[in-house]
């Protein structure tokens, strides 16, 4: 009884502990970002209440931060998308047809992953240079693709070699060609780790910073994190109240998917980790 | 339609080096005819019925559809299972688990690309027959074990293939349902007229469907025949012993001849044959071999004679009409069915074997019967 | 109809066409940079267009590069300080979450959020945290009198330096602790109450039943973790952009400053280096965790 007790406690503690952990930053950049007075802690100050630094962001061209947005969300919504896609035809010839050397596929796309961005940056800033392509979209989600792909891979390998093989089978006997087999049976099956798969390709992209630092120069092709980044307002002293106001927005959404599928996210990042 | 296999090999690669699935395997199965493969896991039952299907390729041999040519590597043939027009139903009944019961059977037919009226029409057809016509809405994650398994054979049937293949369709029922769908299954073969070929390891479904059955082991032949012929003359211990429950009792002993009499030696006993014609004894290797008797043909005595001969009964198990006795005599364990319910454990019974019913195999790793 | 060879060809043509266009990006996006970045290292490249070859030169200049050595200190104290306090709080977090408690859906959503906030704006707001005349840090130690005045927390390189990992740390411990969580669920509800009739105590059952058969996720846990510290860069780039006196300077962001500069060349060797190290502790810890044998 007494241990229970204790038990109860410390897991009592901790709850409190790990929310605070967690919440409190978040919450702090929500507060600043709904202050007049960002500096409202120093000295025998209080929080005055404004909406003017979301106005701000919102509406002041100048600040380009609902370019930044655009930017994000739509070279993260491509690369995700065609990721998965690619990602699914890859992992459907690994799962299902005599793929030789797929171990050591798998194994050489583990250790891609973990290659440092540093590494890749300079050359495929050159490369894009050569193109004329800085500061366009292809120059992100090119490079995008390629570095959310083993995540994606090893997602749904896991995902796919867990769907029974008599479905092919089944699909095959029935008539069914390849891409048939693919498209009317496999992928209709797969839609919930298709989809956990491109909300996690869509989270990184979204979140990425080296490549879009370096291949992007504005607000043409500049995405919300690098844009927040370097956000220095328009007169020396840094606004804090527009920064976090517009990382407010920029995180709105990520946090919102992330409750909305939960489950889902988990799921995919203990596929791509634990089962790999 | 008919179906041959011809010399038919089908050998894999694996870790543990070569392994030889279906090994030369010759069959002929007739038209309209419910053929089971029979055998334990890993006899090579399942990809024999693959092969058939086309779902995989064999390593040497032939296959047959009537007249025509279906797969022969020697003249480098193969048809796909698109262009084999044979219906298949899994284990699992391998549902499309996001498409509706009604898409699930209408399936084979839109990649066929049949028209919709005819569609809805084949689809209602089938759907009566195996009286499933009020699931057609629903997904199959809300179907239960039996219903599941009538929307497979629907959606196999729905398309009139020419070869029905079934890969252990009832083993994912319970006990009562797998008995009254067995009998469906039976009906509904006869009704439609297909040429069936049904794998299994259970032995009562297999005797209980088949119209012939051949038996399975180490990706080989051993034996084919009707229910019939397999429990009355099963060709080497394996069969014997796969076939009949409770299952038949091996006993070593030996037997040999003097002037013209047959006598059999089990441990000290000796018991002379009331008739040497009994059994047609092919050859006789060695004086060695062993005697297989089912159950049944196993008679109780009251009294003692020369024909019988004394056991104990270890244990009971009353099953209802009949009981089962395990009694043994020396290093010997024999199982008898008897209808008398009177007998407890400890009691020793005089027991007779029916020797018309005695089946004789040889004492080697086969087992080849000898009389 | 096809004869067996052609047949036989036809699937791995099949196969490897299914898979081609995945080949095609992870080796033009990935593979074919860090190979370029190989040869750019062999040249001075202050301008792309006058590149001269001088083979290992760059490395050379760099082992004798004070500062490369700086923040190849730097990074190596960051992984070692950084991972085994994400480990333990995780560890910490994954036990909590894995109880039966009221709200805990709730909590396992809030402990995603650090996760999903990016990097680059979580350091912004960590960065505001920090700040000396009006961040919370300073707020809430003075008003619990732990410190009697505001502390520039950035100023002094100790201080910079644990203000990253606490950054760090709050944003990649919600990671750790859902993959530890999933390796939790994994272990059977009976195998505790075994230990439990087996009158093992609260702590006796997570030394002996809950940490053995967690250790695969752990070793998964701290290989990402590891390579991922290894890389840092977003954080470090927003909060301290190195300093002071580039004491907090990170391998990428050494490498960064250099490509910015103009000298690929140079930026190049190092992060060749960062890049060879990076695949030898990936190459240890997959076979430390058994990767090739699971695949198979």
């Amino acid at each position: 009884m007494k241990e229970e007790r204790k038990k109860i406690i410390l897991i009592l503690l901790i709850s409190i502990f790990m929310l605070s952990f967690c919440l409190l930053p978040v919450i702090y950049m929500v507060i600043i970002s709904l202050s007049k007075n960002p500096d409202f802690l120093s000295a025998e100050k209080t929080l005055r209440f404004t909406l003017k630094n979301y106005f701000d962001v919102l509406s002041v061209r100048s600040l380009h931060f609902t370019d930044y947005l655009k930017n994000s969300i739509a070279v993260s919504t491509i690369s995700a998308a065609l990721s998965v896609f690619i990602a699914a035809l890859a992992a459907y010839s690994i799962t299902r047809l005599n793929l030789p050397g797929k171990v050591i596929l798998l194994f050489f796309v583990l250790v891609v992953s973990m290659f440092p961005q540093i590494s890749l940056v300079g050359w495929l800033f050159k490369l894009m240079a050569e193109l004329g392509w800085i500061n366009t979209y292809p120059a992100l989600i090119l490079p995008y693709i390629g570095w959310i792909l083993p995540l994606s891979l090893w997602i749904l390998v896991s995902y796919f070699s867990q769907l029974p093989k008599e479905l092919d089978k089944q699909a095959l006997i029935d008539g069914c060609s390849r891409w048939q087999i693919l498209f009317k049976v496999l992928f209709p099956v797969a839609l919930p780790g298709l989809f956990s798969t491109f909300l996690l390709a869509f989270i990184f992209a979204f979140n990425e910073f080296m490549f879009a630092l370096m291949l992007t120069a504005d607000h043409k092709a500049r995405t919300i994190p690098v844009g927040i980044a370097l956000f220095q307002g328009l007169h020396g002293e840094i606004p804090w109240g527009n920064i976090m106001s517009a990382a407010t927005i920029a995180t709105l959404p990520v946090i919102i998917l992330t409750i909305v599928f939960q489950k889902r996210i988990v799921q995919g990042l203990t596929r791509g980790a634990v089962k790999g | 339609m008919k179906l041959k296999l011809g010399n038919l090999t089908k050998k894999f690669l694996s870790i543990r080096g070569e392994v030889v699935a279906v090994n030369n395997i010759n069959l002929e199965i007739e038209d309209k005819e419910f053929f089971v493969l029979l055998g334990p896991s890993g006899c090579g039952k399942s990809t024999l019925l693959n092969l058939i299907a086309g779902l995989e390729k064999p390593t040497s041999g032939e296959i047959w559809f009537a007249e025509k040519l279906i797969v022969s590597m020697e003249k480098k043939i193969f048809f796909t299972p698109k262009e084999r027009n044979v219906a298949m139903v899994f284990q699992s009944y391998a549902l499309y688990p996001h498409l509706s019961v009604f898409e699930n059977i209408a399936f084979p037919l839109r990649i066929m690309k049949t028209k919709e009226n005819m569609v809805k029409e084949a689809v209602k057809k089938v759907t009566s027959t195996l009286e499933i016509f009020d699931l057609l809405s629903v997904k199959p994650a809300e179907l239960s074990g039996g219903e599941k398994q009538r929307v497979a054979i629907a959606r196999a049937i729905v398309r009139q293939p020419e070869i029905f293949l079934l890969d252990e369709p009832l083993s994912n029922l319970d006990a009562q349902l797998r008995l009254s769908t067995r009998a469906e299954l039976k009906n509904l073969q006869r009704h439609l007229g297909v040429t069936t070929v049904y794998v299994t390891h259970d032995q009562v479904e297999a005797m209980a469907l088949g119209d012939r059955i051949a038996v399975l082991k180490d990706g080989k032949v051993v034996q084919v025949g009707t229910p019939a012929e397999l429990y009355e003359r099963p060709a080497n211990t394996f069969v014997a012993a796969f076939i009949g429950s409770p299952p038949m009792n091996f006993i070593e002993g030996s037997l040999f001849e003097e002037k013209g009499i047959f006598y059999i030696i089990i441990d000290n006993l000796r018991i002379k044959m009331p008739d040497s014609k009994v059994w047609n004894l092919k050859r006789l290797k060695s004086k060695s071999c062993i005697f297989g008797i089912h159950p049944e043909d196993i008679y109780i005595r009251r009294e003692k004679t020369v024909q019988n001969f004394k056991t104990r009964i270890i244990s009971v198990e009353p099953l209802g009409r009949d009981m089962i006795l395990h009694t043994s005599f020396g290093e010997h364990k024999i199982l008898i069915l008897t209808k008398e319910t009177e007998f407890k454990e400890g009691d020793t019974v005089n027991i007779e074997f029916n020797w018309q019913k005695t089946h004789i195999f040889e004492k080697s790793e086969n087992g080849e019967r000898i009389n | 109809m096809l004869p067996k060879g052609t047949e036989k060809s036809k699937e791995l043509i099949e196969a490897y066409s299914f898979i081609s266009p995945l080949l095609l990006f992870i080796l033009l996006f990935i593979f074919v940079p860090v190979v370029g970045t190989i040869v750019t290292s062999w040249f001075k490249a202050t301008t792309f267009l006058s590149e001269k070859f001088i083979f290992f030169e760059n490395y050379r200049l760099l082992f004798k590069d004070v500062n490369f050595w700086q923040s190849a200190q730097f990074t190596f104290l960051f992984i070692l300080v950084s991972v085994p306090i994400e480990l333990f709080l995780g560890i910490l977090f994954a036990l909590v979450l894995n109880c039966t408690i009221p709200l805990r859906g709730l909590l396992r959503v809030c402990v995603l959020i650090p996760w999903a906030i990016p990097a680059a704006i979580s350091a912004r707001i960590w960065e505001l945290i920090y700040n000396y005349n009006y961040g919370l840090l300073n707020f809430l130690f003075m008003k619990l009198g732990i410190i009697p005045k505001p502390i520039n927390w950035l100023g002094t390189s100790l201080g910079a330096f644990f203000s990253l990992i606490i950054a760090d740390v709050w944003k990649t411990t919600s990671f750790v602790a859902i993959i530890l969580l999933a390796g939790l669920q994994v272990i059977p509800e009976e195998l505790y109450a075994q230990a439990q009739v087996d009158r093992a105590d609260f702590l006796q059952r997570f030394y002996r039943v809950t940490l053995p058969l967690l250790k695969p996720a752990i070793i998964v846990v701290l290989l990402f973790r590891t390579i991922d510290a290894l890389r840092v860069f977003d954080l470090i780039y927003v909060i301290t952009s190195g300093g002071p006196g580039g004491t907090t300077t990170s391998l990428s962001l050494y490498a960064y400053k250099y490509f910015v500069g103009g000298d690929f060349g140079y930026g190049s060797a190092l992060s060749v280096i960062l890049f060879l190290i990076a695949f030898f502790m990936s190459i240890v810890y997959v076979k430390l965790a058994g990767f090739s044998k699971e695949i198979a």
